[in-house]
């Protein structure tokens, strides 16, 4: 599995198309930025403050860029084929292109934390150790997030050995349709009683950076995002299992 | 005696009602070269897809190397080519060396060695810019990457021109001769899998409807071609031997014969 990553990740490295729009997203973000920091009344609270907004947007973009960019090369090529006909184990295959995903977006993230803070020191804030934490919970709690709904679509990748369709429901999963739409049912009254808000992927997401913000650990809501992401992962696991795969 | 490299033992795949693979058996040896022949649809793909593992099957045992638990990890001893997976964005090499560390090669001038075995050392091109013939041969070359014991080549001269098609054959052989290889091939070119393979497997309607050695196929053989220099004499002096000749017919020289006399380059 780990050489599978490792040549995964190793041909990422070589699109660019994706290296572009990275840098093009931190052009913006660091733009937005600069722009912001033009009134008076800029300061670390103010920079905090645009940098986390627009580190939540700029997730959502990563996510599907990244998406993309692991799946549909592969699909297109039909490498996954040869990776399975070269020894390695279906469920090994999901693993791998989870992690593809989550490795990616991590170091999205980290580069724009980089450069979220590089561009706020060019406008002379100052933050301290309590920010930082801050934008550091945010990015454990988004980055488990994504990979809950990273590991819900896979789901319906391996399924139907396609991107299109799945790609769509990832968007509406990050951009919070989905949510807004389960949310609105919680409100029948058959359903109010069980209290199940607490337990979409979305809302356990927001949950856990909220609360642990203010110095406590939300253990429910880490264990929920970590349930789906078990969940997508069975799920794909038991229906690739017996995919007939095409060259 | 050699030993078993893939064996398929009663296999059977269906698509819901439709059965395309029916009993199947087949034995592949150490340093065979196996010639696997069946129209479209027969079942050829089916049976590469099985032994690969990228499609299941509803009875029977699959061995290769001898081991029907671990085929998964057994399937790391064979190269193959079944269609051409490679990313457009990348180079040839660029491709091979992403196939090189999913494989887990760790020699670096491994993807120069196959790439020189190929002819494709000197290309530098994306391999969206490549053409079919050339695509074919880094598909052979990807195949070849860690000298695998087994070579699976699904059609491998789809698509190459008459010189193309003979620089696989030379190949294959050079790989089985020199290399040790033990390789299965499937061809639609009849004359060419019968120039190549040591024995061969007839495919039809999902099951093995013969399987034969070169040798089977030499005995078969009904009549001798001789070539002298006066046809007339020839039949005098059988006659006069008291041998009636049965059948005579006019040879005339084949397309490939005639091809490369005409451009040069060889067919054996």
């Amino acid at each position: 599995m780990m050489r599978y990553l490792k040549a995964d990740l190793w041909r990422l490295s070589k699109r660019i198309p994706r290296i572009i729009t990275i840098i093009l997203i931190n052009i913006i973000l660091a733009v937005v930025i600069i722009k912001g920091s033009q009134g008076d009344s800029w300061n670390s609270v103010f920079f905090m403050d645009k940098l986390l907004k627009g580190f939540s947007m700029v997730i959502m973009g990563y996510g599907i860029v990244e998406f993309i960019s692991v799946f549909s090369d592969d699909f297109r090529a039909k490498t996954m084929q040869v990776a399975i006909g070269a020894g390695t184990k279906r469920r090994h295959v999901i693993l791998t292109k989870w992690t593809d995903c989550m490795v990616l977006l991590a170091g999205d993230m980290l580069f724009t934390c980089i450069v979220g803070l590089l561009t706020g020191a060019m406008t002379g804030v100052h933050v301290n150790g309590e920010q930082i934490m801050d934008l550091v919970i945010n990015f454990l709690g988004n980055l488990i997030q994504s990979g809950g709904y990273y590991s819900l679509v896979m789901i319906l990748v391996f399924h139907m050995q396609s991107v299109m369709i799945p790609l769509l429901v990832y968007m509406f999963l990050s951009i919070g349709l989905l949510n807004s739409v389960i949310s609105s049912l919680f409100y029948i009254d058959a359903i109010q009683k069980f209290h199940l808000e607490s337990f979409t992927l979305t809302n356990a997401g927001q949950s856990f950076i909220s609360r642990l913000i203010v110095g406590s650990l939300d253990f429910k809501s880490l264990i929920v995002m970590l349930v789906y992401i078990a969940i997508g992962y069975v799920v794909s696991s038991l229906l690739f299992k017996k995919k007939e795969l095409e060259f | 005696m050699s030993e078993t490299m893939i064996a398929l033992k009663g296999i059977n795949k269906s698509y819901g009602k439709h059965q395309v693979l029916q009993d199947v058996n087949l034995q592949i040896n150490e340093g065979d070269i196996y010639g696997l022949v069946g129209k479209n649809g027969a079942g050829k793909t089916t049976i590469f897809k099985v032994i690969l593992g990228l499609s299941e099957y509803q009875g029977g045992d699959l061995l290769i190397c001898g081991d029907k638990d671990k085929a998964a990890e057994e399937r790391q001893k064979i190269g193959f080519l079944v269609g051409i997976n490679f990313f457009s964005y990348m180079t040839g090499r660029q491709n091979l060396e992403y196939y090189r560390i999913l494989k887990g090669i760790k020699d670096k001038s491994e993807v120069d060695r196959v790439l020189k075995i190929v002819e494709l050392d000197n290309v530098k091109s994306k391999f969206k810019n490549y053409s079919l013939g050339m695509k074919q041969r880094l598909g052979i070359a990807n195949a070849l990457l860690g000298n695998p014991k087994i070579l699976i080549l699904d059609e491998p001269t789809n698509g190459l021109d008459p010189q193309g098609i003979a620089d696989v054959r030379k190949l294959v052989q050079k790989l089985n001769e020199e290399y040790g290889m033990t390789v299965v091939i499937s061809s639609h070119i009849l004359g060419e899998l019968q120039n190549t393979a040591h024995r061969f497997g007839i495919i039809n309607g999902g099951s093995v409807a013969k399987e034969f050695s070169a040798e089977d196929l030499a005995t078969e053989e009904k009549s001798v071609r001789i070539s002298v220099a006066d046809l007339e004499k020839a039949k005098e002096v059988l006659t006069n031997a008291g041998i009636e000749i049965l059948n005579e017919v006019q040879e005339t020289r084949s397309l490939e014969d005639y091809y490369f006399d005409l451009v040069g380059g060889e067919t054996k």
